[in-house]
């Protein structure tokens, strides 16, 4: 791995984290989504995908260790992982929005089947059952977000990744 | 940018619905009648299985036990995003490290924590010292 790539991971996990923190006053409104995908589909799959266990591993930093962070260690480089294989699919920011719409909407969901692995299946439906509002404005500000953002910050990302990065 | 501005308003109308259809159809409806319900707690290792039954107008099972905390020897905490949880009962505070108080309804696992179960009339509401699996 290249010094450049060292910095430039540094850099998005920063963000990620700046991003999270930035909004965390609003339950279950975030850019983490958004700004994953744009890494995931300007900056390459690699890069992406250590970015989020940098994130991962800075969130436990802050908040601690709990079962939380093995579902966040699985589920954002699974964010990734998916936006990159399905990138060649898709044609408009819609296909991006609804990507993590379904995200947003399904985080509460598998986070309950990793916590019913712990505290047994009646404590993952009472999680899951009790976050569903929570997933319903997960999922729809993760829509609306990456509808409105996403391609002006792909653009912009795309022309600085070429000038400084992947040149 | 009207597509844009369209689809949000639907993705909007779609969330408020599915809350909305959560809110009214899916929570549990409590009513404010008098009914009469059981708080059965049992702490194994302690030899404690006691019952108590309460006349009441309180809604759900939190207001309850909080409101007869002392008789209960209850204490609560609180769980970011999903409510309060009870950590000891009969004066005994759970080991969070490796036990809780499970509840249940008439002998079956409750799906909501206390401040969502309605109270309804005859029904048992356990606490049972539990370890984690």
């Amino acid at each position: 791995m290249k010094v450049k790539d060292v910095v430039i991971v540094g850099l998005m996990s920063a963000a990620l984290t700046a991003g999270k923190l930035a909004l965390s006053f609003m339950p279950n409104v975030e850019i983490v989504t958004l700004f994953l995908m744009l890494f995931a589909v300007t900056l390459g799959l690699k890069r992406a995908l250590l970015a989020s266990i940098v994130f991962v591993t800075t969130e436990i930093l802050l908040y601690g260790f709990s079962t939380w962070v093995l579902v966040y260690y699985a589920l954002w480089p699974c964010l990734v992982v998916v936006t990159t294989l399905l990138s060649r699919m898709i044609k408009s920011e819609f296909g991006y929005a609804a990507l993590a719409g379904i995200f947003g909407f399904s985080f509460g969901f598998f986070s309950a089947v990793f916590e019913s692995f712990f505290y047994g299946p009646a404590y993952g439906i009472a999680y899951w059952l009790r976050g569903i509002t929570f997933d319903v404005v997960h999922g729809a500000s993760n829509f609306i977000i990456v509808l409105m953002l996403f391609s002006p910050l792909h653009n912009m990302l795309k022309a600085q990744a070429a000038r400084f990065i992947l040149n | 940018m009207k597509k844009k501005i369209l689809a949000v308003i639907a993705v909007l109308l779609v969330a408020a619905a599915i809350i909305a259809v959560y809110k009214f159809f899916i929570i549990p409806k409590a009513t404010a009648d008098e009914k009469t319900v059981n708080i059965h707690i049992v702490i194994e290792h302690q030899d404690i299985d006691k019952q108590f039954t309460y006349t009441t107008k309180f809604e759900y099972l939190g207001e309850l036990i909080k409101e007869k905390k002392d008789e209960l020897g209850a204490d609560f905490g609180e769980f970011t995003g999903l409510g309060a949880y009870v950590k000891a009962m009969m004066d005994y505070t759970a080991d969070e490290s490796k036990e809780f108080f499970s509840i249940k309804i008439n002998d079956v696992d409750a799906e909501y924590g206390i401040d969502q179960i309605p109270l309804k009339d005859g029904e048992i509401y356990s606490f049972v010292l539990t370890t984690w699996n």
